[in-house]
C-alpha cells in the first residue's frame, strides 16, 4: 500500500476529526455491543475514547507490536466482564468503519481524506488480524488445559 | 412458507420455520400489504397451548386494525390492536383448562408510506433497522432484567450474567391489558426493517443477519436465506422473520463506481490466483490431497467470485460466507490455525497486489479497490472470528463440564462428609462447613432453617395421635419394599405430625436424616422430591381408609400435611444451605477478578505512558505495520 | 361440594389468606402458591405438566425480580398455614376440607421441588461462572505477566 502523505500527517487530520467520530460511536454504541448500550454516556465515552487514541497512536506510529499489547488487553478485560471475543472484534471492526466513515464525509474528495479512509481500513484489517490472532493464542492454550483435564479424568 | 408482496415501490417477504428440534410451530405473521400491516407473534404456553396463542392473537390484531384503521391514528392504531389481542388471549386463557397461562410475544409494523412506519412490541420478538450496510435494534427486550438495569437495581455487568436473563416482563395474554412499545421511524430510501422472533437471533449473529440483510438480494430470498442460517445455528426454536424493504435509491455515481471496480478486478481474477500460487496456496495443509488447480480453483477463485459479487452488490455476504465455509470445514478436521493463517494471509496478500496493479493505472479505482478489498478482508476475519469465538466456548463448556463430573464423582460417595480447606471444585471450600454435621442445625445460614422456629399447628391429642398412627401403618402397608425413602419418610412424618414443641426443629432433624449426603444436582436432589410425592399420594389414600369420623379423619390429614409441608420445606432449606459455598466462591473469584482488571489497567496506563517515549524513535522510512520495535 | 363450588369458596378466601389489604395494588408475596392451589382444585385432580410449569415460570419470575429462594419458601410456608385455619374455619364440611388440604400439599411439595431445583441449577451456574471468572483471571494473569515484562525492558532501554 502507498501512502503518498506520511502517517504523521494523516495521524494529525485522525485527531482533528476524532470527537466527530466519538460523538457518531456514542450515538450508535448499542448497535456496536448490547453492554455499550446499558452504560451511561460518561463511562462509554472514556471507554470509547480510549480505543480511538489508541488507533490513532497505531495510525501514527504503525507499531503493530504495541497494537497487540492493547489488543490483547482490552481482550482480557472485556472478558471479565463477560463480553465474548466475536462481540469485541465485532465492535472493533465497527469503530474503525465509522471513524473512516465520518473522514469519508467530513474529508471528501480531498487527498487527506482519501489516504486517512485508506489507512483506517488498513487499521480496521490488521485489527481484525490481530484479534482473531490473540483469540486462537487463548484457544490453544485452553485446549492444553482440555488434555489436561480429560487426561486426569479418565 | 414464505409470503412475498410489493406494493408502493415497497418490497416485503415473511418466513417461518419450525425449526429443527420443536414438532410444533407456535410463531405466526401477518403480512398484509393492502394495511401495510407486518407482524410476527412467537407463542409460548405448555402443550400446544403457544399456538392457539399466536393464532388467537394474530386473527385479533389483524381484524382490529381491519375495523379501526380509518378512525384511528397509526400509533394509537397499533398499540390498540396489540391490547385487543392480549385481551383476547387472556379470556380464552382463562376459558379453558388447557390454555390456562399461554400467551404470546408480538412485534409489529404499520408501513404508513414509503418514509414512515410506526413499529410496536411487547416482549423479546425484535424489530432491526438495516441502513448503509448498518444493522441497529429498534426494540429493546422486555425482560425482567432490562427492566431491573432501567430502574437502576442491577448493573450491566450483572444484567449480562442473570441466570434469569430470558424471563420475559411482558407478553400478550399475561393480564387482560398490555403495556406496549410504540414508536415511529423515518425510512430511507434503501432502507430494510426486519421484524423477527427469538428463534432468530437466538441462533445467529447479528453480523451475519447483518451481511444477509444487506445482501442486495430480493426480501424472499433474505428471508428465506435468514431462516436457513438460523437452522445451521441449532435451529433449537421456531423461526419467523419478514423482510421489508424501502424503495432502492436511484443509482448513484458511487454505484456506477463499484460496478465499473467489480468488473476491473473479475478482469484481474488470473494474476490473483498466479500471485496466491507464487504464495503457495496448493502447499497449504488445508489443501492436502487437491491437485494444485483444484487447489486453487476451490479456493482462490471462490474468494475471487465472493469478492466480485460483494464489489457488485456493495454487501459482504458471500466473502462472508466463503470465510466460514473454509474455516469451518478446517475446525471441523481438527485443524489447527497455524495454517488457515497462513492462506488467508496469501489470499490477503495477492488482492492487495492485484489492486494495488490496477492502482498504477487508474488511481481512483485503485483506492477504490483497496478500501473495498479491505472491508472484504476484514468480513472474512469476522466470519473466522465468530468461529474461533465458538469453539473457545465449546472448549470452556467442556472444561466446565469435566469440573462439573468431578466434584459429582467425589459426592457420589455414602460415606464423605464436607471436608476443611479448598477441596478445588468439591464446591466446598468454607472451612466454617468443616463442622458442617453440627452446624447445620445449630447455626444454620439459611434463616428458615433455624429450628427454634416457632410454627403453626393446630395442636393433638390422644384420639388424633392414635389416628395418625393408625393411617401410618395403613401407608406403610402400601409402601413397596424396595420404596425405602418413601418407608423413611413416612417414619418421620409420623414423628413430626405428633411433635407439640410448636418448633421447627423435628422438622429440621427429620430433614437432615433424609437428605444424608448427597451431590447438589438433579440426580441427588429430585429423587427426594419424587418420594415425598409418593408418599403424599400414599397418605391421602391411606387416610381414607381409617375407621373414624370424618371429621377425625379431616385432623388426621391436616396433622400429617402440615408435617408433610414442614419437611419438604425443611428439606429444601438444606438444598438452599448446600448451594450457599457456591455463590460465596463466585463472589470471592469476582472480587478477584475486579482486583486484576485494576492491575491490569494499571500497568497498561503505565506501558502506554512509557511507549510514548519511544514513538519519536520510530523510522517513518518503513512501511507501515512493520514499524516500530514493541515486543509483545 | 362440587369442582367449582370448591373453587369459589377458596377463591373468596384469597384476601384472607394473602392479606391483600397489606399490600395494596402490589402482588401479594404467596399470590402464585394460592393461584396454584385454586386452578389445582379446578383440575380436581392430580397435577398436569401445564400446571407445574406455570407453577414454575411463577416462582422463576419472583426469582428474577430478586426474590431469594428462601424468602418464596417461606412465603409458600405462610400460605398454606394460614390457608389451612381460613378452610377450617370457612367450611363445614370435612370431606370437603380434606380435598383442599390435600390440593395444598400437593402444590407445597411441587414449590419445594421447584425452588430446589431452581437453588440447584443456580449452583450449576455459580460454578460454572466461577470456572469462567478462573479463566478470565488466566487470561488476565498472561496480559500483566507480558505487561510487566514490557515494562521492564522499556523501562531499561530508557536507562540506556
Amino acid at each position: 500500500m502507498f501512502l503518498a502523505m506520511s502517517t504523521a500527517a494523516l495521524a494529525r487530520a485522525y485527531d482533528e476529526l476524532r470527537p466527530r467520530v466519538l460523538e457518531r460511536l456514542l450515538d450508535m454504541r448499542a448497535t456496536l455491543d448490547p453492554s455499550l448500550g446499558r452504560l451511561d454516556e460518561a463511562t462509554a465515552r472514556g471507554q470509547m475514547n480510549a480505543v480511538l487514541e489508541h488507533l490513532g497512536n497505531f495510525l501514527a506510529t504503525g507499531d503493530l507490536g504495541s497494537h497487540r499489547a492493547f489488543l490483547q488487553t482490552f481482550i482480557a478485560m472485556r472478558a471479565a466482564e463477560a463480553q465474548g471475543p466475536a462481540s469485541v472484534l465485532a465492535m472493533m471492526v465497527a469503530i474503525g468503519e465509522t471513524a473512516a466513515q465520518v473522514v469519508q464525509e467530513q474529508l471528501a474528495g480531498t487527498p487527506d481524506g482519501s489516504e486517512l479512509t485508506l489507512l483506517l481500513t488498513r487499521v480496521t484489517s490488521s485489527t481484525a488480524r490481530a484479534v482473531n490472532d490473540i483469540v486462537a493464542e487463548e484457544l490453544e492454550r485452553r485446549l492444553a488445559e482440555w488434555h489436561v483435564v480429560a487426561k486426569g479424568g479418565s | 412458507m414464505t409470503q412475498t408482496t410489493s406494493q408502493g415501490g415497497i418490497r416485503v417477504a415473511g418466513d417461518t420455520n419450525v425449526g429443527k428440534v420443536r414438532t410444533t410451530n407456535e410463531d405466526s405473521m401477518i403480512v398484509d400489504p393492502i394495511r401495510g400491516l407486518y407482524v410476527v407473534l412467537d407463542g409460548m404456553g405448555g402443550a400446544n397451548a403457544g399456538d392457539v396463542a399466536s393464532q388467537t392473537a394474530r386473527d385479533a390484531i389483524r381484524d382490529y386494525v381491519i375495523h379501526n384503521r380509518t378512525t384511528m391514528e397509526p400509533k394509537a392504531l397499533l398499540e390498540a390492536a396489540f391490547m385487543h389481542g392480549s385481551a383476547t388471549v387472556f379470556g380464552k386463557a382463562q376459558a379453558s383448562r388447557e390454555h390456562h397461562g399461554m400467551g404470546t410475544t408480538v412485534v409489529g409494523c404499520l408501513v404508513l408510506d414509503p418514509t414512515r412506519a410506526v413499529i410496536a412490541h411487547v416482549g423479546d420478538s425484535r424489530a432491526y433497522l438495516l441502513r448503509n450496510g448498518r444493522i441497529q435494534m429498534l426494540t429493546r427486550d422486555h425482560t425482567i432484567v432490562e427492566e431491573l438495569v432501567d430502574r437502576g437495581l442491577l448493573t450491566p455487568d450483572e444484567a449480562e450474567r442473570h441466570p434469569h436473563k430470558n424471563v420475559l416482563s411482558r407478553n400478550l395474554g399475561a393480564k387482560p391489558d398490555a403495556k406496549v412499545d410504540v414508536s415511529e421511524i423515518e425510512l430511507k430510501p434503501g432502507d430494510r426493517l426486519m421484524l423477527c422472533s427469538d428463534g432468530l437471533y437466538g441462533y445467529a449473529s447479528v453480523e451475519a443477519i447483518q451481511y444477509l440483510l444487506g445482501s442486495g438480494d430480493a426480501p424472499e430470498h433474505v428471508a428465506r436465506d435468514l431462516i436457513d442460517l438460523a437452522l445451521r445455528g441449532g435451529g433449537g426454536d421456531n423461526v419467523t422473520t419478514i423482510v421489508i424493504e424501502a424503495p432502492q435509491p436511484p443509482q448513484s455515481s458511487t454505484q456506477v463506481v463499484r460496478t465499473s471496480g467489480a468488473i476491473a478486478w473479475w478482469q484481474r481474477r488470473d494474476r490473483f490466483l498466479e500471485i496466491a500460487k507464487d504464495r503457495g496456496l496448493p502447499k497449504n495443509p488445508i489443501c492436502r490431497g487437491l491437485a494444485p488447480d483444484e487447489a486453487l480453483d476451490l479456493i482462490a477463485t471462490s474468494l475471487c467470485q465472493a469478492i466480485f459479487h460483494d464489489l457488485e452488490k456493495s454487501t459482504g455476504v458471500n466473502v462472508w460466507t466463503f470465510a466460514q465455509n473454509i474455516a469451518g470445514g478446517w475446525f471441523e478436521r481438527s485443524g489447527e490455525w497455524a495454517p488457515l493463517r497462513a492462506l488467508m494471509d496469501i489470499l490477503a496478500t495477492a488482492a492487495r497486489a492485484v489492486v494495488d496493479e490496477i492502482g498504477v493505472k487508474d488511481a481512483n479505482l485503485g483506492f477504490l479497490l483497496s478500501v473495498a478489498v479491505s472491508r472484504a478482508l476484514v468480513v472474512a476475519e469476522l466470519a473466522i472470528g465468530g468461529l474461533l469465538a465458538a469453539r473457545l466456548d465449546c472448549v470452556d463448556s467442556e472444561l466446565i463440564q469435566f469440573h462439573a463430573q468431578q466434584h459429582d464423582r467425589t459426592y457420589s460417595q455414602p460415606t464423605l462428609e464436607p471436608t476443611t480447606g479448598d477441596t478445588g471444585d468439591t464446591g466446598v471450600d468454607n472451612p466454617e462447613l468443616a463442622e458442617s454435621g453440627e452446624r447445620f442445625v445449630d447455626n444454620p445460614t439459611v434463616p428458615f432453617l433455624r429450628a427454634d422456629r416457632p410454627i403453626t399447628s393446630p395442636g393433638v391429642n390422644a384420639e388424633l395421635i392414635a389416628a395418625i398412627e393408625k393411617t401410618i401403618t395403613i401407608a406403610r402397608a402400601r409402601t413397596s419394599h424396595k420404596a425405602e425413602l418413601v418407608k423413611q419418610i413416612l417414619a418421620v412424618l409420623e414423628s413430626i405430625a405428633i411433635d407439640a414443641t410448636g418448633t421447627f426443629a423435628s422438622a429440621v432433624l427429620a430433614a437432615r436424616e433424609i437428605y444424608g449426603v448427597r451431590p447438589v444436582d438433579d440426580t441427588g436432589v429430585m429423587p427426594l422430591f419424587d418420594a415425598f410425592d409418593q408418599a403424599r399420594i400414599i397418605i391421602a389414600a391411606s387416610v381414607h381408609q381409617i375407621t373414624a369420623p370424618d371429621a377425625l379423619r379431616a385432623k388426621v390429614l391436616r396433622a400429617l400435611s402440615g408435617a408433610h409441608q414442614r419437611l419438604v420445606g425443611a428439606t429444601t432449606g438444606l438444598v438452599l444451605e448446600a448451594v450457599a459455598p457456591y455463590s460465596v466462591r463466585l463472589r470471592q473469584a469476582q472480587a478477584k477478578t475486579s482486583q486484576m482488571r485494576d492491575q491490569v489497567a494499571s500497568a497498561e496506563r503505565k506501558r502506554a505512558e512509557l511507549e510514548r517515549k519511544f514513538a519519536s524513535t520510530i523510522d517513518q522510512s518503513q512501511p507501515w505495520e512493520t514499524r516500530g520495535n514493541t515486543e509483545w | 361440594m362440587s369442582d367449582v363450588d370448591l373453587v369459589e369458596a377458596v377463591s373468596v378466601l384469597r384476601d384472607e389468606v394473602l392479606d391483600t389489604a397489606e399490600h395494596g395494588d402490589r402482588d401479594p408475596p404467596g399470590a402464585e402458591v394460592f393461584d396454584a392451589i385454586v386452578n389445582a382444585l379446578m383440575i380436581g385432580g392430580e397435577s398436569i405438566p401445564g400446571l407445574d410449569l406455570a407453577l414454575h415460570d411463577s416462582v422463576a419470575r419472583r426469582l428474577a425480580w430478586g426474590d431469594s429462594e428462601a424468602v418464596v419458601l417461606s412465603d409458600a410456608e405462610v400460605v398454606f398455614d394460614r390457608l389451612m385455619i381460613a378452610v377450617e374455619r370457612a367450611l363445614g364440611d370435612p370431606p370437603d376440607r380434606m380435598v383442599i388440604i390435600e390440593a395444598a400439599t400437593q402444590i407445597a411439595v411441587t414449590v419445594a421441588r421447584v425452588v430446589s431445583l431452581a437453588a440447584v441449577a443456580r449452583a450449576a451456574r455459580d460454578r460454572a461462572a466461577r470456572l469462567r471468572e478462573e479463566m478470565a483471571q488466566k487470561q488476565l494473569q498472561v496480559v500483566l505477566d507480558k505487561q510487566r515484562s514490557s515494562i521492564v525492558r522499556m523501562e531499561l532501554e530508557t536507562e540506556l
